[in-house]
């Protein structure tokens, strides 16, 4: 039996050096020349590498002594979920990664002079690859809408929808699935010359969803409906195997990083106890919100929510919260012992300080009163330029406004006179339903919270002034590009002052 | 108390051991039934050191590597105690019910 034989005199220096790469997986210090000596002894003559069985045990038992708190499973625990935590943000990274190498959405003619011949087409342009969409929906993937006004050709549905069928085909794409015939039951003020036609193809990683539809007996201010498609980058098969890449070096860092944290703090329980909470919260911000993110998805098409392909857009919001925490978690690790030799910039940021204190009373009385005047004008300028009326004068927009840091974007501003009439407010309301405008909501008046946002980025407007301000609705477009058609027809609406892309 | 943690307590009660020292007492006190690895012996060690079972006896430097000894500390023998009595206990129990059985003096133990 190995374990009973008595030590090799001549241990084979290969060994030696394989115990020792092995022997990294413990924290460093005097307990890896101790396993070392105690494997040497234990090894049979003649071995050149380590048991399997040797690797695994030491593995294990290297990573648990990178803890440290010997007696403690809670921290084995709490390490889990940390690295469980760090292994999904590690692969929101690399999807993040992934994500940059899809191509931005086509911008030529092609598709929609395929789709739509002839016809003057609204939207289009390009779109994030995932967005947030404000509309109740979540995540998706990011598409690009483009749609036509009825015509008499769009308005018979069936044959209209047949020929983009037959032109897309022709252009290379493939039909994916025919959406079943319009179903009108239960709907309130459907008739039955309502019509509809949807289908959705793809053409390698692009996908296109066409919709026709067709309402005969809507009043004329909302429009008989309009025949659309969305267009959107179908996520590349590796970004699946790209995405979970990084899961293992997250994990692993997490768990080398709660091991340093937790060895650390050992002697202080009065520190380990509020770094332990601050963990469990970290982790608390990221497992449930990859979890929920990882149980999304299904078949692509323009309202699908991605799973694991829009890890790194899910994370965003969580993955601040968890770095601030795991921040504050380390520097208290950091602050336990602090080195002996302080680094060159810490030392010439401590420099002045010393100065101050060598100086004696009246050095720091100086400081002081330096420090509470910069306070009190910076007190004093955020009180008289935020809470006094009348410091801010009101910037208002006219006309289209559309500048080029909007391109992406999926919000819209439409403002209407203050002295617009309630029909004007209402067919502008109408307008904005028939401009592809989605959700929209009204902010009506001064006493409405966030009236003054769209005229002043900081500041109190004169309450006279307000009055004569202009009310809006703010827009939410379900694509960037859809902003174009929205400002052409609402701009010649009457009292409509200004359409602006924010 | 597991049964690495036993033996290794068991091995420590007679003299300090460095660790070689125990993982070879054990085999040989527990008839090889014991092969310890060297992983779970420094962590078995770690936890009794931190219970106070065990402590570092000495360290003596063997080929250019500190040897570090490992000896029983009072509250160590306690425990020892302690679990070879409920071990005992146990082993009454289980002898008795066998003779109840019709094994009784044919126990192999």
């Amino acid at each position: 039996m190995s374990v009973l034989s008595r030590p090799s005199v001549a241990v084979d220096p290969r060994l030696v050096r394989a115990y020792r790469r092995l022997l990294r997986v413990y924290p460093r210090g005097p307990r890896r020349e101790e396993l070392l000596d105690t494997l040497v002894e234990c090894a049979a003559p003649g071995r050149r590498r380590p048991a399997p069985r040797e690797v695994v045990n030491l593995i294990c038992h290297g990573s648990r002594a990178r803890l440290g708190r010997p007696k403690s499973r809670g921290i084995v625990v709490l390490a889990l979920f940390v690295a469980l935590a760090g292994g999904f943000l590690g692969a929101g990274v690399t999807n993040w990664l992934g994500w940059q190498r899809v191509r931005p959405l086509p911008a030529g003619a092609e598709i929609r002079e395929t789709v739509f011949p002839g016809l003057t087409v609204w939207g289009g342009g390009d779109a994030a690859d995932i967005v947030d969409q404000a509309d109740g929906e979540g995540i998706e993937y990011g598409y690009a809408v483009s749609w036509v006004k009825h015509t008499a050709a769009t308005r018979d549905v069936a044959a209209y929808t047949a020929g983009v069928r037959t032109r897309l085909e022709a252009a290379g794409w493939t039909v994916a699935s025919v959406d079943p015939p319009l179903d009108q039951t239960d709907v309130v003020g459907a008739t039955p010359d309502d019509r509809g036609g949807s289908f959705t193809a793809t053409r390698g990683a692009l996908g296109l969803r066409f919709s026709d539809y067709y309402w005969p007996g809507r009043p004329a201010y909302d429009g008989d409906g309009n025949a659309t498609y969305f267009l959107w980058q179908e996520p590349p098969s590796w970004l699946e195997a790209v995405t979970w890449l990084g899961f293992l070096p997250g994990a692993f860092l997490a768990w080398l990083l709660t091991g340093w944290a937790s060895r650390r703090l050992e002697p202080n329980p009065t520190m380990s106890t509020p770094a332990a909470t601050g963990a469990v919260l970290g982790v608390l911000c990221v497992v449930p919100a990859t979890l929920l993110t990882l149980s999304g998805g299904g078949p692509a098409d323009e309202t699908a929510a991605p799973s694991w392909q829009g890890l790194a857009f899910a994370e965003t919001t969580p993955t601040v919260l968890f770095g601030i925490v795991a921040a504050l978690v380390l520097l208290a690790a950091a602050a336990q012992r602090p080195p002996h030799r302080l680094p060159q910039w810490r030392r010439w940021a401590a420099k002045p300080l010393g100065v101050v204190v060598r100086r004696g009373p009246s050095a720091v009385v100086a400081l002081t009163a330096a420090v509470s005047l910069l306070t009190g004008l910076g007190v004093y300028r955020l009180v008289t330029q935020h809470t006094l009326p009348g410091s801010c004068t009101p910037s208002v927009p006219s006309g289209i406004v559309d500048p080029p840091s909007a391109r992406m974007s999926h919000q819209a501003r439409v403002f209407i006179s203050a002295r617009a009439t309630e029909d004007q407010r209402n067919l502008a309301e109408a307008a904005i339903g028939r401009g592809y405008g989605g959700s929209a909501s009204f902010t009506g008046g001064p006493r409405s919270s966030g009236f003054t946002g769209p005229y002043c980025s900081h500041g109190q407007v004169r309450a006279e002034v307000a009055e004569a301000l202009p009310r809006f609705w703010t827009v939410e477009l379900a694509s960037p590009g859809l902003f174009g058609g929205l400002a052409a027809e609402m701009i010649a609406m009457p009292a409509v002052v200004a359409v602006q892309h924010v | 108390m597991r049964e690495p943690t036993f033996w290794i307590l068991t091995a420590l009660a007679a003299e300090p051991r460095h660790g070689y020292g125990v993982i070879r007492e054990a085999a040989a006190l527990s008839g090889g039934q014991i092969t310890l690895q060297a992983g779970t012996l420094y962590a078995a060690l770690d936890r009794l050191a931190a219970e106070g079972l065990v402590e570092v006896d000495r360290e003596e430097l063997v080929d250019g590597r500190n040897r570090r000894y490992y000896r029983l500390t009072n509250s160590g023998a306690a425990a020892l105690g302690a679990e070879a009595e409920r071990l005992r206990a146990g082993l009454d129990v289980a002898t008795a019910q066998l003779k109840r059985f019709g094994l009784g003096g044919r126990v192999a133990w």
